[in-house]
């Protein structure tokens, strides 16, 4: 996951977390106040009716107001049960009844247990919910009624209802207008950090990318310094730094390579050509001979080494190959050719169907890569070497089977590096230098190809070489 | 008694000049050794040798130079020694006027092959070798020469050219080809038309004329037009 959808992620659920909590807490206090204020009104219709003249009161009551008076005892006396409440007479008066739908009794809806409360002596406080579904909160007292122009106070119940609808629209639009500003500023606020983190992390960015172009091949790169003075500057500040001592390093090492295989060759030269120059000139003894050729040989295996050194040298330094179109069956048949008498009693067999297989290749290089595999078949002691070469699809496949000692396991993966050996001792056995895989694998790498090792001990080695194959366009001559 | 052809080396690595000299003795060659290019100019113009051995790298004025000097008034063959070994060198070395090119550490049979090879040319009496226009074969050393530029050749390309160069005039169809330079493969490939191409594109990488021609439902045919 990158730096920047994860510093998206963590802040917008972080805010996110924020927003609802703000929301709820919205919702929540403002259910509390609406209902606060219900119950104030409710309070209020109550007092008016149950203070003072019932007239008065109806005129006063609110216009979404139920209410109901139930007249229990003909004297100022608290009823004796429930039963009592509920059996007195309906004293609302047709002419001040509410419009009421369902034409409910409130004390009907009522329970016991909240009629109880009056028994107490307390207010009643309960919520009923109308045949219409509407919800009313419902208060009730027991409150004494004087009839102006007559002697008796009767002793009644009277119970005003105020609906809650009302609060539950709001809430719900509440709630509803809530969701939506939060899902919009959630939805701002993640696309701000989203296009902030990029905004923040794009010279980091920039320097990941220049970073990553740099390479053993091109270390002349620089990663661009951002001209503000910040932790990113003194990032791209600090890889430039590296890279000026790597690239310092590298040089030193590559030139010393280079120069070094160009001074030997001098010396080589002069060591090959004197030795030579005795053993063919003049008549040494057999014993004297013997040495020379001793000198002759190490000489040569000595050159071979600065040679390799050389290629590498130049492999480092990024040197690209030339490359033609060609012909690698002749390839595999110019490396039979030479090294055959040499190899005796050992056989190197080329097999291959067709006179022509065309790779676009420089032919002194990839006549390099098949003489280094064979060399190295026959130096670990093969008898027989056989170069399969073989056209598969846009690719031509070469294989150089051995029947040679195999390779361990562990060895296979270290094949390739720069002066492995498989034996692990620097031995002498061979002419190797120890770079002459090295050499094939860049070879062909530079021929876009790749090269396969596969190896069995006490059966053989088979190494694979893929090269790219070359398909000549129609010759309009 | 014939006079023996004079080689004249510039090399100031005295070890290597000491060997290359003793070499050419005993090839039968007079010999000169210099060990600067200023000295080894002066030698040549003095003595007017039949080849020159030079190295690149010499002290006072460099192998390409004294190259350079000697080909703006001579023909003589110069073949360059250098421990220098990429291409751009090797072109340059070659532009400069020089005819051949060997790479330290190089084998002395190559060398005295190569100087086998360029008196030969200066002096067409010699056999092995076959003519065509401005080409050269030499048949025994394997060498193939156009206007002088000798032209690296595997050995397909330079049996073919040979069938040509040894028929020229002669009209081949691509089965009379192929039985004779690839008679171990059985026919149906391609491989004279492509080989054809590899030919023309080494033996007209200067702009010189065709030399191997198409006749057109026949087959191929070297000659000069």
């Amino acid at each position: 996951m990158t730096l920047r959808l994860r510093l998206a992620i963590f802040t917008s659920a972080f805010i996110a977390v924020i927003l609802s909590a703000v929301a709820v807490s919205v919702y929540l206090l403002t259910e509390r106040s609406l209902a606060v204020a219900v119950e104030e009104r409710a309070r209020q219709a109550l007092a008016d009716l149950s203070e003072g003249a019932i007239a008065t009161g109806l005129q006063r009551l609110p216009g979404d107001a139920y209410y109901q008076i139930i007249l229990v005892e003909t004297a100022p006396a608290v009823p004796r049960d429930v039963a009592t409440i509920r059996n007195g007479v309906d004293y609302t008066q047709p002419t001040a009844v509410r419009a009421n739908p369902t034409d409910d009794s409130l004390l009907g809806l009522l329970s016991d247990r909240a009629l109880e409360d009056l028994i107490a002596g307390d207010d009643l406080a309960s919520y009923v919910t109308l045949r219409n579904q509407e919800r009313l909160r419902v208060l009730g007292r027991l409150g004494t009624i004087a009839f102006p122009n007559q002697a008796v106070a009767l002793t009644a119940v009277i119970v005003v209802g105020l609906p809650t609808s009302n609060v539950q629209r709001t809430l719900e639009q509440l709630a509803q207008d809530l969701g939506l500003i939060v899902l919009v500023a959630f939805l701002a606020f993640a696309f701000g950090v989203w296009w902030l983190a990029r905004q923040v992390l794009a010279p980091l960015q920039r320097v990941t990318q220049a970073a990553s172009r740099v390479s053993g091949k091109d270390l002349s790169r620089r990663v661009p310094v951002p001209g503000t003075e910040d932790e990113l500057r003194a990032l791209a500040l600090s890889i430039n730094h590296m890279l000026d001592r790597l690239q310092e390093s590298f040089e030193t090492q590559r030139r010393f390579t280079a120069d070094a295989s160009h001074e030997l060759r001098t010396p080589v030269t002069a060591i090959v050509g004197h030795a030579q120059y005795v053993l063919r000139r003049t008549r040494p003894s057999a014993e004297q001979a013997d040495s020379l050729r001793v000198i002759q040989r190490e000489a040569e295996r000595m050159a071979k080494l600065v040679h390799d050194l050389l290629e590498l040298a130049r492999a480092d330094a990024g040197f690209q190959v030339q490359r033609a179109p060609m012909n690698l069956v002749e390839v595999l048949e110019a490396v039979r050719d030479d090294l055959a008498p040499l190899a005796a009693p050992a056989a190197i067999v080329v097999d291959c169907a067709r006179p022509l297989l065309e790779v676009e290749g420089d032919p002194a290089r990839l006549k390099q890569v098949v003489l280094n595999l064979v060399q190295n078949a026959l130096d670990a002691g093969a008898q027989r070497v056989s170069l399969q070469l073989q056209r598969d699809g846009g690719e031509v496949r070469l294989e150089v089977l051995d029947d040679g000692p195999g390779i361990p396991a562990e060895a296979l993966p270290h094949l390739f590096d720069r002066f492995f050996r498989v034996d692990g001792a620097r031995s002498t056995r061979g002419n190797g230098s120890g770079l002459g895989l090295a050499i094939v694998r860049w070879i062909v790498a530079q021929h876009g190809g790749s090269v396969d090792v596969r190896s069995r001990v006490g059966e053989g080695t088979v190494f694979t070489v893929t090269l790219p194959a070359y398909d000549a366009p129609p010759d309009v001559t | 008694m014939e006079r023996r052809p004079l080689i004249l080396i510039v090399e100031d690595e005295k070890e290597i000049a000491k060997f290359v000299d003793l070499e050419l003795q005993a090839e039968n060659y007079e010999t000169v050794v210099t060990y600067d290019g200023v000295t080894g100019l002066s030698k040549f113009r003095e003595l007017n040798p039949d080849l020159v051995v030079l190295d690149l790298m010499l002290p006072v004025l460099d192998g390409l130079e004294v190259a350079r000097r000697i080909r703006k008034t001579s023909n003589t063959p110069i073949i360059i020694l250098t421990a220098k070994d990429s291409v751009d060198d090797k072109v340059t070395g070659l532009d400069s006027g020089a005819d051949d090119y060997l790479v330290k550490p190089f084998s002395i049979e190559e060398l005295l092959a190569r100087v086998r090879a360029h008196l030969r040319r200066v002096n067409p009496a010699v056999t092995g070798e076959v003519r065509v226009a401005d080409l050269v074969m030499n048949l025994d050393g394997r060498e193939v020469f156009r206007d002088g530029r000798r032209i690296e050749l595997s050995a397909k390309e330079f049996e073919l050219l040979e069938l040509f160069a040894r028929n020229p005039g002669k009209v081949f169809n691509r089965f009379e080809i192929e039985e004779k330079v690839w008679p171990e493969y059985t026919g149906g490939s391609n491989v004279v038309d492509v080989y054809v191409g590899y030919l023309r594109r080494k033996l007209e990488g200067e702009g010189e004329r065709r030399l191997i021609h198409t006749v057109r439902g026949v087959g191929y045919v070297l000659r000069e037009e």
